[in-house]
């Protein structure tokens, strides 16, 4: 119980670099920017936490310092609005 | 004045219907009513209001089809109680385009709608720019046809709070109420007719401008990106039920093509150095 997942009936809608997180059931929608919409993507139910940040840090290795506070914030926002789940 | 007052009001597919025997209900209903889009009263609306005497009492009494809301010898409550009743009932009806909360004005033929929750100084602003020569369409409620996008207000009374009323102090005599004020419990009406321009009907939208008023803060005015306006589209979306996908789609379109801004303004008195701004300068995304 440590992967995040998108939470059934969340329909991610791109709109330029940015996206929004709608869910039809109380038309609830949610901002993200293009880092929370990285981290969304990675957020596939495969992947630790750790393993997302260790990812990304490769990835963006000139921003190693604040890349795991960024995703631990984004995880734990998303996780409140219930936008993903944990397998 | 009219012995029986008769409106069929019709707004973005939403029906209201309202009745008002008598003189004295009539002159409220008029009041309310007359610059509301009226449409086809056959066939009649679901929602009809009825003001009319009570004859236990002899007050005016306020009813939703057969409910009774309200009663009160009280003009100006009455009137804003039937207001408030015709707007909530056209927009839970609404289904022909988005509608928003929002107040909506253009200026030189060009549509700005400032979407915003209650409080958020819809109204004061809405005002404040009429006084300025904006076009007045709404102060409450906005539909956005997809064509074009274009536009269209709920064209009634201008309700302000009692702090709010200073701005009208030249041009308003409100200790000597005419046919175009009606004092409220909790400021005053006024009638679009004594607004200058108001009224020009449908017109393209060419910017949104979330309006949030703060009290004693700065002036403030920035772009907001699509994603963001979408956001916040959507929270100011009043009948997003009875649109296809609560309306995400039609927010989503609105806001690729309508540049979009955040205001945060703590009093009129600021917007002189922005009035500008919002309707002169070239589209700027965020």
């Amino acid at each position: 119980m440590n992967r995040p997942r998108p939470a059934p009936g969340y329909r991610l809608e791109p709109i330029g670099d940015e996206a929004v997180l709608y869910f039809p059931g109380d038309s609830r929608v949610l901002y993200c920017n293009p880092t929370a919409l990285l981290i969304w993507h990675l957020s596939d139910g495969t992947r630790t936490v750790a393993e997302i940040i260790a990812e990304l840090e490769a990835a963006y290795p000139e921003a190693a310092g604040v890349i795991g506070a960024d995703v631990e914030a984004t995880v734990a926002t998303l996780a409140d609005s219930g936008a993903i789940e944990w397998v | 004045m009219s012995a029986a007052s008769r409106y069929a009001i019709r707004f973005a597919g939403g029906a209201v219907d309202v009745e008002a025997p008598g003189l004295a209900a009539g002159a409220i209903a008029d009041f309310v009513c007359a610059a509301l889009p009226r449409g086809d009263s056959r066939p009649a609306a679901a929602t009809v209001f009825r003001l009319s005497e009570d004859p236990a009492t002899g007050e005016l009494a306020l009813f939703q089809g057969r409910r009774r809301l309200t009663a009160s010898g009280d003009r100006g409550w009455l009137a804003d109680q039937l207001l408030r009743g015709v707007c909530t009932a056209l927009a839970e009806g609404a289904s022909a385009a988005p509608v928003f909360h929002a107040a909506a004005l253009s200026w030189q033929g060009r549509g700005v709608i400032f979407p915003g929750g209650t409080a958020a100084g819809k109204s004061t602003l809405a005002g404040w720019l009429a006084l300025q020569g904006w076009a007045y369409h709404s102060d409450e409620l906005a539909a956005v046809s997809a064509d074009g996008p274009t536009l269209s207000g709920l064209l009634r009374p201008l309700s302000l709070k009692e702090s709010s009323l200073h701005l009208f102090a030249s041009s308003v005599d409100l200790g000597a109420p005419g046919a175009g004020i009606m004092v409220t419990p909790h400021g005053a009406m006024i009638a679009p007719s004594m607004l200058r321009g108001s009224g020009p009907g449908p017109a393209p939208l060419a910017r949104i401008i979330f309006t949030n008023y703060r009290a004693d803060s700065a002036c403030l005015l920035q772009p907001l990106s699509p994603a963001r306006a979408v956001v916040r589209l959507m929270g100011c979306l009043v009948n997003a039920r009875n649109l296809p996908d609560h309306g995400l789609a039609d927010a989503v379109r609105l806001a690729e093509r309508i540049p979009a801004y955040q205001l945060i303004y703590g009093g009129c008195d600021q917007l002189g150095e922005h009035g500008e701004r919002l309707w002169a300068e070239p589209p700027a995304r965020a």
